[in-house]
């Protein structure tokens, strides 16, 4: 009768030990942030077809001159990254299009709305690249960053012309499951976007890392 | 310890043990066969559930109700289109509401590895973004005491002393305004990065298991 329950709190205390170590994985912000930066260094390695420069080692006047032409993208693309709450505009529209007590005459003045923003933010995309493109870029890493934002813009501006084509559509009343289908093919090109603007993000940040600089802004490349 | 006890004890280290080399094996297997029919094993498929649950935990904490209602306030306090005490209330309802958002994040059930990762990330990023929005309302703050202080009126019967106080109290108050900002776009800095990388390591070990990607813009 007296072992029992010492073998019981024995049991309890090895699992409450397993579990503190299972548990003790989801502490370590540093471990996290390691994976992290490994899971997207592979990323960055794959996108760059094995074009590596990282193993250089860079002189005080390359790192100058390796973050000027980082920097001087950013600038490029600084209008881009600053209109990025036009998603906020047309998911707003989606969503109203996706409600059913969304009255008609609220979805065509929104559907107006979205139009004018989109036409702005055409302009802002057909500035912005060869802004982008006239960079003079002379390393892998900087060439690297400004493909992918040309691929950013590119995916923008497709994205666009296809939310028109969905706004045509709600127009037409074309009925709702074409609408929602060309909502999600905006909605992939939008994607494909984002995607580019963080990939470069961190192109940018581990290149600068590397280098000796201090990190540009996150949200320089949306 | 007796030698009874010390056995007991080694019996269930020896349970446990087994147990858990047992689940690893189970988990590997699993693993191996689904790779073999080039379907998602259930790890991968947990893994997909803990991914999305954190991607609907953070947009319903704020992601999706109020950074982009924060950020385009932002945007338009900075070009002048909107006041400061405005954009104040902006900061406080987006404060408001990630605080909840983090108690969220914190609560929310997750069993892989991965999953366990993204919340750490997210956890930081999101413990980092309350830290700016508490100094970004003490930054404002500062502003708003700055304006209202530069706009009370001096007369002539104001001596010396008073006009030499004021200047030093709006002296006073920009440079709490720029310490503020600085703490601010420090913390903003920090848990923009943490974001970015969770979204990182997310689509990464989601493309390693051949599964579609959660929404690009599920960690804003």
């Amino acid at each position: 009768m007296l072992r029992f329950p010492t073998t019981a709190m024995l049991a309890l205390l090895v699992l409450c030990a397993t579990m503190l170590a299972a548990c003790g994985d989801d502490q370590s912000l540093e471990s996290a942030r390691k994976r992290a930066d490994d899971a997207a260094r592979q990323q960055v390695d794959a996108d760059a077809n094995g074009q590596d420069e990282t193993a250089d080692i860079v002189t005080p006047r390359q790192a100058a001159r390796i973050g000027r032409e980082l920097d001087d993208l950013a600038k490029a693309f600084a209008p881009v990254s600053a209109r990025i709450n036009f998603l906020v505009t047309a998911e707003t529209l989606r969503e109203d299009a996706v409600q059913s007590d969304t009255s008609k005459a609220a979805e065509l003045e929104r559907t107006g709305a979205v139009r004018l923003e989109a036409r702005r933010l055409r302009t802002v995309l057909a500035d912005a690249r060869p802004a982008v493109a006239n960079v003079e870029t002379s390393g892998t890493t900087a060439r690297n960053v400004q493909q992918l934002l040309l691929a950013a813009i590119d995916a923008r501006a497709r994205s666009l012309q296809l939310l028109e084509s969905t706004l045509d559509g709600i127009a037409a009343k074309v009925g709702d499951s074409i609408v929602d289908e060309r909502f999600a093919r905006y909605r992939a090109a939008w994607e494909e976007s984002v995607r580019s603007t963080r990939d470069a993000t961190t192109v940018v940040q581990e290149e600068r890392a590397r280098i000796g600089l201090e990190p540009a802004l996150e949200e320089d490349l949306r | 310890m007796t030698k009874g006890r010390f056995s007991s004890a080694l019996a269930v280290m020896a349970i446990v043990a087994a147990a858990l080399v047992a689940a690893v094996s189970l988990s590997t297997v699993d693993q191996a066969s689904a790779r073999e029919t080039n379907s998602p094993s259930a790890s991968e498929r947990e893994m997909r559930r803990d991914l999305d649950r954190l991607a609907d935990a953070w947009s319903l904490g704020g992601g999706r109700f109020g950074y982009p209602f924060w950020e385009k306030a932002m945007q338009r306090w900075r070009a002048g289109e909107q006041s400061t005490a405005m954009f104040r209330e902006y900061v406080t309802g987006y404060r408001d509401l990630l605080r909840a958002g983090c108690k969220l994040l914190r609560a929310t059930d997750i069993s892989s590895t991965s999953g366990r990762d993204v919340r750490t990330l997210l956890v930081d990023s999101c413990d980092r973004r309350l830290d700016a929005l508490g100094a970004q309302q003490q930054w404002l703050d500062a502003l708003v005491d700055k304006a209202a202080q530069a706009g009370s009126r001096l007369d002539a019967r104001t001596d010396d002393e008073a006009i030499a106080k004021r200047a030093q109290d709006l002296r006073d108050l920009q440079e709490e305004a720029t310490r503020q900002e600085a703490k601010y776009t420090e913390a903003i800095e920090s848990s923009y990065r943490d974001a970015r990388l969770a979204m990182d390591l997310a689509q990464h070990e989601l493309d390693q298991a051949s599964m579609q990607r959660i929404p690009e813009d599920a960690f804003v």
